[in-house]
């Protein structure tokens, strides 16, 4: 047991942190995901500047332009990018449809669409959830029946983040009504967005951001070679997503930045001589959240040395979604105690700023966060997974 | 990075657990308290002779030179079967303070009298953190001519009615902390023995007129501070290790009473309410043991802030998990969960039992928070 790194990974570590104090302009750094989605420019160009490098699609596999990273190469990736608060880059392009057309996409489909997800051509959006089906994906509705060479496709989706800026959605659709299984029906699309009869319509969050769309698919036409893996074979496509690199996805180094702005708001937060941080109440709820933080940052290793020696667990990735997003949620909450009465005000050119010049973004995106423990697999889902697992192969240590 | 166990380490763990469970709480259904005396007579002999003592020992004293790495992995061993030895006690407590400060005499005498498990100790006291800086609850005088006197009484001090020496840790203004030894039945030493709640010998300790020289010290006269300070954190990760190992235990036993367990015509591993609670215990437990891990690896070095700061963080993380994992494993075994008999019980008061030894979680929090530097200045 050690927690140094090897000399290789501290000089790969020092490569990437050259790279990105060179290449990362100090503008596109801080950019949200919010950002991400009002302007995605910045994370376009921060993609580019990535694929010059040959970075952008380094854990695609090395036939496709991967670099055959190892997962604590990865995970030195992620860290130092989130250290230097570059923005992040597009998920469902690069983490989920990129590495799904290199398993199941045919040499055409590889040729057409790969070059044009480096080169920031298309945005990918993920036509997942339904208005009746969330939890419960296997029971979408969206069907698609064969024409000739065509799919038409009609049916709703909803909750789809990036709807509104992305040109490609891959879309899980219902290709056999009654099947025995629901989950045997289900086939994956690759849809441009520009066909006719898709329209797209905003979904405002309580953070008064425009993060959702909801998609309107009115027999829509899609030929059928833009059919990922076989019909009706559209869920295995969609559980190998299940299987992928998944370091950062407890976004513990964001979260140890919010902690930090914490303290920095309740630093300024004065009452007479003393500040909010001198106060033992507050200070022992920040404590507590401190030490959490930093024992998820440790199982976070643990879990990435799991995976660099192919010992990994299934629920590993469960925990950490599960660790991750509660945590964060209590660190807003606690920004917004440290807030005080100001957290009441909107936040906008007209309202008051606080003291410490940090905080007033903080209400907004506080709200947004209750969306982490809902996207991507409720959380209620992911203790199902880990429950699972636990009461099947029991518990070794 | 690696949090792997080494092979010999998971080999030697291997050993232990198979040792542990023949006689361990978790197995083991005679009385807790007879089980308890040979943990300290017949038992210890036997964890002496595979080397469970001798591993975490100075080389140069018959010891394996073994380090907080191995502790935690012998330790969650012990945990695990509810082995209740006191391993801590002599192994890294006494023994790291032979180790660190006693004389050549000193070492040649006990550390391998430690190791071939023939002479056990027990520690007064061990809660210094918890006190916040306070004196130690014994003090002593200088008489001149080389001699001290010391009293003082301590309500609450584990292995004192069942050990062979007793380290005493005395305050004074002047010249500071300073550890003393002398024997169990020593006349001056008052005894009065009890249980504690998870099984273990225990007393409260009254010194009167207890007169001692330099040769009963251990180290300088003064100069205890800093070898204590660093042999209590190496102490207080160690139990972090028992406590996981008790944890998964009882993890365990939920598991296989909600798979075993049937009502309303179903196991009760069917229903979701239990299911999650289920993963909010094990999240618990993954957390904690990870910074128990850290505090295991940064105790190579032990005694500075980094270590201090990794324990502190451990023991909090630690006590809130213990809490969540007993009190949740005895209500998801219901009414069974309360029996005397049941090893869920033995365990959850293991645990409770954990709890203010070593420095409370609430001391720990406020040695962290003071080690954390939050804003910038």
């Amino acid at each position: 047991m050690d927690l140094t790194l090897t000399e290789a990974e501290l000089c790969f570590q020092r490569q990437v942190r050259d790279f990105l104090a060179a290449a990362l302009k100090p503008e596109w750094r801080g950019v949200s995901d919010v950002d991400n989605r009002t302007q995605p420019a910045i994370m376009a160009k921060w993609q580019a500047a990535l694929a010059a490098k040959g970075w952008l699609t380094a854990g695609w596999p090395v036939v496709n332009g991967g670099l055959g990273w190892s997962p604590m190469q990865h995970h030195i990736f992620r860290q130092a990018c989130s250290q230097a608060r570059a923005p992040k880059i597009s998920t469902m392009s690069i983490g989920m449809i990129g590495p799904l057309i290199c398993a199941f996409g045919s040499p055409a489909q590889q040729e057409f669409y790969l070059p044009r997800i480096i080169t920031g051509a298309d945005m990918w959006c993920q036509g997942f959830s339904e208005p009746n089906a969330g939890s419960d994906l296997a029971s979408l509705q969206t069907s698609a029946r064969r024409d000739g060479d065509d799919y038409i496709v009609s049916g709703q989706k909803i909750w789809t983040t990036y709807a509104h800026v992305a040109t490609q959605m891959f879309c899980l659709v219902r290709t056999v009504a009654h099947a025995e299984r629901p989950q045997a029906g289900i086939t994956m699309l690759l849809i441009d967005m520009k066909l006719p009869g898709i329209t797209v319509r905003p979904i405002r969050t309580i953070d008064g951001e425009h993060h959702f769309n909801e998609v309107f698919f009115d027999d829509v036409r899609v030929p059928t070679s833009c059919r990922l893996g076989g019909e009706h074979k559209g869920w295995d496509v969609a559980r190998a997503l299940l299987a992928f690199e998944r370091s950062g996805i407890a976004d513990v180094v964001a979260t140890r930045q919010l902690l930090g702005d914490v303290a920095v708001i309740a630093a300024g937060e004065a009452s007479g001589d003393t500040t909010l941080l001198d106060r033992k109440d507050f200070a022992s709820r920040l404590t507590k959240l401190d030490i959490a933080l930093e024992a998820l940052e440790v199982f976070e290793m643990r879990v990435m040395d799991a995976a660099e020696r192919k010992a990994s667990k299934d629920h590993d990735a469960s925990m950490l979604k599960i660790l991750g997003s509660e945590l964060k949620q209590e660190i807003y909450a606690l920004g917004i105690s440290a807030l005080g009465i100001l957290a009441v005000a909107w936040p906008d050119d007209a309202s008051p700023a606080h003291p410490s010049g940090a905080g007033s973004k903080l209400v907004v995106d506080a709200l947004f966060a209750r969306a982490s423990s809902i996207y991507g697999g409720a959380n209620e889902i992911q203790r199902n997974i880990v429950a699972k697992a636990l009461l099947k192969s029991g518990f070794e240590i | 990075m690696n949090f792997e166990f080494s092979s010999v380490q998971t080999e030697f763990r291997t050993t232990l657990r198979r040792y542990f469970a023949m006689h361990g709480g978790a197995t083991v259904r005679t009385s807790p308290r007879e089980t308890a005396r040979r943990w300290r007579t017949d038992f210890w002999k036997d964890i002496a002779g595979l080397g469970a003592l001798a591993a975490l020992l100075p080389e140069a004293f018959d010891g394996a030179g073994g380090d907080s790495v191995d502790a935690i992995a012998i330790m969650e061993e012990a945990g695990r079967a509810q082995a209740g030895a006191p391993i801590i006690e002599n192994a890294i407590i006494a023994a790291g303070l032979f180790d660190r400060l006693g004389s050549l005499r000193q070492k040649q005498e006990f550390l391998p009298a430690i190791a071939a498990g023939t002479q056990q100790f027990a520690f007064a006291d061990a809660n210094i953190l918890a006190l916040g800086g306070a004196s130690p609850a014994f003090s002593f005088t200088s008489l001149g001519g080389g001699g001290y006197r010391v009293a003082g009484h301590q309500a609450m001090i584990v292995e004192a009615s069942a050990c062979d020496h007793l380290i005493i840790l005395c305050g004074a203004a002047e010249p500071g902390l300073t550890l003393f030894h002398i024997p169990r039945n020593h006349r001056s030493v008052t005894l009065r023995p009890f249980w504690t709640i998870d099984d273990r010998p225990a007393a409260s300790l009254i010194l009167e007129d207890l007169v001692l020289d330099a040769a009963d010290s251990i180290g300088e006269i003064g100069g205890a501070g800093a070898a204590v300070s660093t042999v209590l954190d190496l102490a207080c990760a160690a139990q972090c290790g028992e406590a996981s190992g008790v944890m998964a235990s009882l993890l365990n036993q939920t598991i296989t009473h909600l798979k075993t367990r049937t009502q309303f015509g179903q196991p009760l591993a069917n229903f979701q309410a239990l299911r999650h609670r289920l993963a909010d215990m094990y999240a618990a437990y993954e957390l904690a043991l990870s910074l128990t891990y850290k505090a295991a690896i940064l105790g190579r070095e032990p005694g500075g802030p980094e270590h201090q700061a990794a324990v502190s963080a451990a023991k909090v993380q630690t006590t809130e998990a213990a809490r969540l994992i007993g009190h949740e494993a005895i209500q998801m075994h219901g009414a069974i969960g309360m029996s005397l008999e049941l090893p869920v019980g033995r365990a959850v008061k293991r645990l409770q039992a954990m709890e203010p030894q070593f420095g409370s979680a609430a001391s720990h929090l406020r040695r962290y928070q003071g080690l954390r530097r939050w804003v910038a200045a």
